[in-house]
């Protein structure tokens, strides 16, 4: 089977090669790329997102593929692992000023459990077309489908897999649906105002039970402008309406929504923005109308680019009838360059929301939470940047509460005989209790990256990163990678790259994992 | 906040007149409009410069900015050095750095400005309007590799990362989306040029649902956490860490914890002698996103019937 469809590869490419050739009027460049991965994997294959598109086989790939025609028509394209099941295609056919034609197919591997044998498959495709018969006037059309089928294993548990009409295992919850999506829209322009129409539809196809199947229709009108005669003053407005419904049922949930806004430069320094929203839920199958309602302001004071503090307020409110909830919001935000290279910034948010009616589930909540950064640019091109973060959020009518703090510092370096690097570590923790429990975490990551200029026709890269999360939670996560590019004569070059994954959960037994992956890929560059 | 004035003279090019403004209003008459003049001058020929800057030329080969060749062959737009680099006269007679402008050195404002004789869109407008990137000082040139071999512009997520470097390590986690990977890329959520600072695209566009559209609902049982709308919910994000977390499905917290946070549940504590006490949640509420069967999101068959002809959980109540 493997050598039949290495052989059907094989006549596409000559295929597409010879046809590339006889593109009169054409010319251009791509690469072909064959590459063999070697995978040894031992442990839990779920535990591992970065290998889940891994395959122990050849792959035929077409990369850096663009072509120019004599009449201004230029034509991108990559076409990777053709023959896999990880493959993914890029294209796009454009004129500028003109047309865009452009599509893409993509499709990716989820693992459930530790063999590896209970997964999913997402796919996701689509085509968008834009045409602009004027420079001012542009029109759009696109349709898309993405699309899951597999089996997926929940979390350990009694019940789970009693599905009525659907097969599998009882640990198993088959899967199997299509997303489809079209749109088709307008955007007219004048100066800098625009003006869009567009109207999308979906539906949601499931192959295995049709009462699970939904549709949607929305439409949605935008314009952004600058106030005519007063170009200091932008607005930017959407209105939006539509309806998804569960098409067995026809229960319809029905959205509207207004959104207004302004910048308003007052001065070259002063600068106001603020929006106003106001969205209406309806949904049949609740029977529950939801309005929210949301304004804010913001106001900038700029000190010639050294300098800079803001303020701003924001409203919520929302209501379903039976519930009500308000919440307000401040913000502080402030900048400083005490010397042109280095940048202070710093901001602070609180937010409170109050249930007066104490009818919602989690009643009032209350939120504060500080951002502080620090970066330093080096004439050279280093970097520096520190960074602290926390939030803390408080639900005082049910007991619950969550905090969270990090600390992270980035440094980047580039040294123009040998290379680049950036290195970087973050700490983090987070305590959550409620009135039965506390969870809590103090994690670290460390990552690294450097690459090296092209000495001899070669260059070398190489990448860390380390995970190591410890108290309620304990696990480590080590993630090694080393490589290099050799360019050869003739167009050739040659590509190495070996990576080692480790995972271990010291908490849960079947949670760990180790793979070696070694790739070799060979790149041909073709003159079309 | 900096406003951008568009020079008359690039206006001019874009054949902006008051028939256009009609047809704002009246699309029909926009279709009958004449064509704009696309073409531009180069006042310098490219081999001039080429003479000293071949590898610029070389690496945009193929590319929306390939220079026009002497013949003026290769598109409807002329594309020369001195579309973009203001100057040349100077540059010859003084061949220092200093001596010709280049576009990447400029603030957003005035690097747009440059880009705008050709790409005069929404994107760039709204960019260069109210867009938090301007405030922050970033320019063009900061996303877009001009001169760059690859696809115009650069799609690729290691541009975002390249500042919103913390997210690296959050991307690092053990459950994660797969961005590092390619698999998913920044913008497939972010809408970068989305005006007035909203962190997401309209709240109508759902960007979770683009991927997960089996979760969008309406569902006849709604959970309405899950809903953004909701008196009840913050949508996805009340449970989801989107870039990464140590605990699987990109949970904030492990299940049964992150029920917790909302659902004190004090009857399972000590039922059953406190059975299901520490049981994971969505054992039996397992179809945590909405139901099509129960309003306690129990797929069919959960609880068993025993437990409704005990007398203490009727079936569809508690």
């Amino acid at each position: 089977m493997k050598v039949l469809r290495l052989f059907g590869l094989v006549l596409l490419l000559t295929i597409c090669w010879s046809t590339g050739s006889a593109l009169a009027g054409w010319e251009g460049e791509g690469s072909i790329d064959l590459g063999y991965t070697f995978l040894d994997q031992v442990g839990n294959r779920s535990a591992s997102p970065e290998t889940y598109d891994v395959y122990d086989d050849l792959g035929i790939s077409l990369r850096g593929i663009r072509l120019r025609s004599t009449n201004g028509y230029q034509l991108n394209a990559d076409f990777s692992n053709i023959n896999l099941e990880n493959r993914s295609f890029n294209a796009r056919l454009r004129r500028p000023g003109r047309m865009n034609l452009s599509g893409f197919f993509r499709k990716t591997r989820r693992v459930y459990d530790f063999e590896g044998t209970t997964r999913t498959y997402r796919t996701r495709g689509g085509l968008d077309l834009t045409v602009m018969p004027y420079r001012t006037v542009k029109l759009s059309g696109g349709y898309s489908r993405a699309g899951l089928d597999g089996n997926i294993l929940p979390t350990l548990g009694l019940f789970n897999g009693f599905r009525e009409g659907v097969s599998g295992s009882p640990e198993e919850i088959q899967t199997d649906y299509s997303l489809d999506a079209y749109y088709f829209g307008a955007q007219f322009r004048l100066q800098k105002t625009v003006l869009g129409v567009r109207y999308r539809g979906t539906a949601l196809t499931d192959n295995l039970d049709a009462k699970q199947d939904r549709s949607g229709r929305h439409l949605q009108i935008t314009v952004f402008s600058p106030l005519p005669g007063y170009e200091r003053l932008t607005m930017d407005g959407l209105f939006s309406t539509g309806w998804n419904r569960v098409d067995d049922r026809d229960n319809k949930r029905k959205e509207t929504l207004f959104r207004g806004g302004g910048a308003w430069s007052l001065t070259d320094d002063w600068s106001l923005t603020s929006t106003l929203r106001f969205s209406r839920t309806d949904n049949e199958a609740t029977g529950i109308e939801t309005d929210n309602a949301v304004g804010n302001l913001f106001a900038l004071r700029q000190f010639a680019h050294r300098a800079e503090a803001g303020v701003g307020y924001e409203f919520r409110s929302q209501d379903d009838l039976v519930s009500r909830t308000e919440a307000n919001a401040f913000i502080l935000r402030g900048m400083y360059r005490p010397l042109e290279r280095l940048r202070l910034r710093g901001q602070v948010a609180f937010y409170n929301k109050e249930d007066n009616d104490k009818t919602t589930l989690v009643g009032d909540e209350d939120v504060i939470r500080h951002r502080f950064e620090v970066r330093y640019d080096h004439p050279d091109g280093h970097r520096l940047t520190i960074r602290y973060r926390d939030r803390r959020r408080d639900f005082e009518d049910i007991g619950a509460e969550a905090d969270y703090q990090s600390v992270t510092s980035v440094l980047s370096i580039k040294v123009p005989r040998f290379g680049t690097g950036t290195g970087s570590y973050a700490y983090s923790k987070g305590d959550y209790r409620n009135t039965s429990s506390e969870f809590a975490f103090e994690q670290h990551v460390l990552t690294a990256q450097m690459s090296s200029v092209r000495f001899h026709h070669a260059q070398l890269s190489a990448g860390l990163t380390y995970l190591r999360s410890r108290l309620s939670s304990d696990l480590e996560k080590i993630l090694f990678t080393v490589g290099a590019d050799v360019v050869l004569r003739r167009g050739y070059s040659v590509g190495l790259k070996y990576q080692a994954h480790t995972y271990d959960d010291f908490v849960a037994f079947n949670r760990y994992y180790t793979a070696n992956v070694f790739t070799v890929n060979v790149q041909k560059t073709v003159q079309f | 906040m900096l406003i951008f004035n568009w020079p008359k003279t690039k206006l001019a090019n874009l054949g902006v007149n008051m028939q256009s403004a009609c047809a704002l209003a009246i699309s029909a008459i926009m279709l009958i409009l004449p064509s704009a003049p696309f073409a531009g001058d180069v006042l310098i020929d490219n081999e001039t410069c080429l003479e000293c800057h071949e590898d610029p030329a070389v690496a945009m080969r193929h590319t929306v900015h390939q220079l026009t060749p002497p013949d003026g062959s290769g598109g409807a737009i002329a594309i020369g050095c001195v579309s973009c680099h203001a100057g040349a006269d100077a540059h010859l007679d003084d061949p220092d750095v200093s001596t010709i402008e280049n576009p990447a050195n400029l603030s957003m404002e005035a690097e747009a400005t440059v880009c705008a004789a050709c790409h005069l869109n929404d994107h760039q407008v709204s960019m260069v309007e109210t867009n938090p990137h301007e405030l922050a000082g970033l320019n063009c040139s900061a996303c877009h590799a001009i001169h760059a071999a690859g696809e115009q512009p650069r799609r690729s997520s290691e541009t975002c990362l390249t500042c919103h470097d913390d997210q690296k390590g959050e991307f690092a986690l053990s459950s994660n989306h797969r961005v590092l990977e390619g698999v998913v890329e920044c913008i497939d959520c972010h809408d970068i040029a989305q005006k007035l600072q909203v962190p997401f695209g309209d709240i109508l566009t759902r960007r979770c649902f683009s991927c997960h559209g089996e979760l969008e609902g309406p569902y006849p049982f709604e959970h309405q956490a899950t809903n953004a709308y909701s008196v009840e919910g913050g949508g996805c994000l009340e449970c989801h860490r989107p870039h990464g977390s140590i605990f699987d499905r990109l949970l904030r917290e492990p299940g049964t914890q992150l029920c917790r946070q909302c659902h004190a549940a004090p009857i399972h504590q000590t039922a059953h002698n406190g059975l299901f006490a520490n049981e994971n949640c969505l054992n039996c509420h397992a179809d945590i996103h909405g139901s099509f069967d129960d309003e306690h999101y129990f797929p069919p068959g959960v609880p068993p019937a025993t437990c409704s002809q005990s007398g203490c959980h009727p079936l569809g109540g508690n």
